[in-house]
């Protein structure tokens, strides 16, 4: 006998996530996952973030890592607070470990939380965590194909910003091809041109932050 | 590695219904998944093949239907089939798109006794 059945795998993911966006609405707090392959620079570019911003914004991160705590223990010295969340091999966050991680806040003094997901450019992007965007993040190390591969990320993000940029020389990236791929699955998406460990292109970047954490 | 997940929590749902419907066998599983999920299927097969291990869905066979990413232009309303990961609307360029298929994870039916 045939049942039919018709229900959605992830279901109960995507409800938890809308909950934890409503609660993040009614307390005006923006959420960004950042998201990209492992080494592209996203603790770096938390690093930079929380010392420009110190003060001005309270931000509180949530860490995500397969194992150790070496990223959390990188960001600690900013006075943010933080929670790491060890996914013990798991390849993605989701938004029951977020929701857990969020009551350990006092979310009347935050204006945003920066959700450092695990290094992976698939498995994040298919897990709502009820963020108010995600960030996409590519290095000019890894290759200019990145925008086609995974077009799911690269569509759904609502800022993608290329980092390494002091390193562009010695690669073998294509920045022309990578603009062209990127502007086929996404044509309006900013492209914000970094180097985190040089420190250039990233007023851009806390433009771009300051004008979103204050929209409502 | 998502595929993993996704197959968790397929046999949440698969084992739900087949309790309420009071199934002693799971031959078959109809799941439907959008080209946009990423999911490969040789891994989905593989995660499915071990989940199933121990189950009443041991001997169960998975039939897959891949859905293509389908998209509505916001502007002419011109609904098109996205082949080549290009997301202009091919007949008035707009970018301004509404996806409507292509991001389907679907238990669709169990076949049992």
């Amino acid at each position: 006998m045939e049942i039919k059945v018709m229900k959605r795998v992830l279901d109960k993911n995507q409800d938890k996530a809308e909950q934890v966006r409503s609660l993040l609405r009614e307390k005006s707090i923006k959420m960004y996952n950042f998201i990209s392959s492992p080494g592209a620079g996203k603790t770096a570019l938390l690093e930079r973030t929380l010392a420009h911003m110190n003060g001005g914004i309270r931000i509180a991160i949530i860490e995500g890592d397969v194992s150790t705590d070496r990223d959390a223990q990188r960001l600690k010295q900013y006075n943010n607070p933080i929670v790491l969340i060890n996914t013990e091999g798991g390849c993605h966050l989701d938004s029951n470990s977020i929701e857990q991680a969020l009551a350990e806040f006092n979310l009347d003094e935050l204006d945003a939380v920066f959700v450092e997901n695990v290094g992976n450019l698939v498995c994040p992007t298919h897990f709502d965590l009820g963020e108010t965007a995600k960030i996409a993040l590519v290095s000019t190390s890894e290759g200019d194909d990145k925008p086609i591969k995974y077009p799911m990320l690269f569509r759904d993000a609502e800022a993608v910003i290329l980092n390494k940029m002091d390193l562009l020389d010695y690669t073998n990236f294509n920045y022309q091809n990578f603009v062209k791929d990127l502007r086929e699955v996404n044509p309006n998406v900013p492209l914000i041109e970094t180097s985190c460990t040089r420190n250039t292109g990233l007023e851009e970047w806390y433009e771009w932050l300051r004008k979103k954490i204050g929209e409502k | 590695m998502h595929e993993v997940a996704i197959v968790e929590d397929m046999f949440r749902i698969i084992m739900e219904v087949a309790k309420k419907e009071q199934l002693s066998r799971i031959d078959k599983v109809h799941f439907r998944i959008g080209k946009m999920m990423q999911v490969v299927p040789d891994l989905f097969r593989f995660a499915f093949d071990s989940a199933k291990e121990d189950t009443i869905a041991k001997d169960a066979e998975l039939e897959i239907e891949y859905v293509p990413v389908k998209m509505q232009c916001r502007g002419c309303g011109h609904e098109f089939l996205v082949g080549d990961q290009s997301f202009y609307c091919p007949k008035c360029e707009s970018s301004d798109l509404d996806m409507i298929q292509g991001k389907e994870l679907l238990v669709q039916s169990i076949e049992g006794e």
